[in-house]
């Protein structure tokens, strides 16, 4: 059997399909210049809403790291770290800023962002820096 | 003839893969590096895949990759601009052997 172009491509679409996407569990973790910790939103790609809904949030209740699950749908991955400010009444996020300057505005901190591949170390520590 | 060729062939092939193989294993299974590293000013904090290792001053760390492709040096001080780099083995090898420690001066924050 001759095995065409489309044949080829349909076997290779099958792979992808049956060996998934793979993931990859990070810890993040966030400090400022200072080694203090900061509360942090980390954000998939340019996925804001994502994260919040998904309470993708670092250092907020107090000073802890975020195991965050990342799906290498391409060989990079972008991770952006971004400081929110924290109501200390509820402990909870004041507001979910849904991009870097809105978080910069809110916070004064410039937020962090690195590309990350399946295979890098499991530990990510984000160091900000105010504007 | 076709298949006694292919046949010869690949007898020649095998112990030229394994030889290959062998040649580049010492290579490819060093993940460990000793790594100097100093940083300006001295009182930065040095660290190593998101653990702190130590300050700014030149001090020869134990870097190991493990399974992963890359490593994060970082360094932070008070008043100044951090630095991150993600290092590939290649790249730890190549400043080692031609130009030694990792150096870095950290910018002033403006």
């Amino acid at each position: 059997m001759k095995i065409t172009r489309n044949h080829s491509l349909l076997l290779t679409a099958l792979l992808v399909s049956c060996a998934g996407v793979p993931t990859r569990t990070f810890q993040i973790d966030a400090i400022d210049v200072d080694e203090s910790p900061v509360p942090c939103i980390v954000v998939l790609g340019d996925d804001w809403a994502g994260a919040a809904e998904n309470n993708q949030y670092v250092n907020v209740g107090g000073d802890d790291s975020l195991a965050l699950k990342v799906p290498f749908d391409r060989p990079e991955v972008d991770i952006v770290v971004a400081a929110v400010p924290v109501d200390p009444a509820t402990g909870k996020p004041r507001i979910q800023p849904k991009s870097r300057t809105e978080s910069s505005d809110a916070t004064g901190f410039l937020a962090d962002f690195r590309r990350v591949r399946l295979t890098d170390p499991e530990r990510n520590l984000f160091i900000l820096r105010r504007r | 003839m076709v298949l006694v060729s292919s046949m010869a062939n690949r007898n020649l092939c095998i112990p030229l893969a394994s030889l290959l193989a062998l040649a580049c294993l010492p290579a490819c299974s060093t993940t460990a590096f000793k790594v100097g590293i100093a940083v300006d000013p001295p009182t930065a904090a040095v660290f190593v895949n998101g653990t702190r290792v130590g300050q700014g001053t030149r001090r020869v760390y134990d870097v190991d990759f493990g399974s992963s492709e890359r490593i994060c040096v970082q360094a932070a001080a008070p008043g100044f601009e951090p630095v991150t780099e993600l290092l590939t083995k290649q790249q730890v090898q190549d400043q080692l052997s031609k130009y030694g420690d990792f150096r870095w001066t950290l910018k002033q924050e403006k």
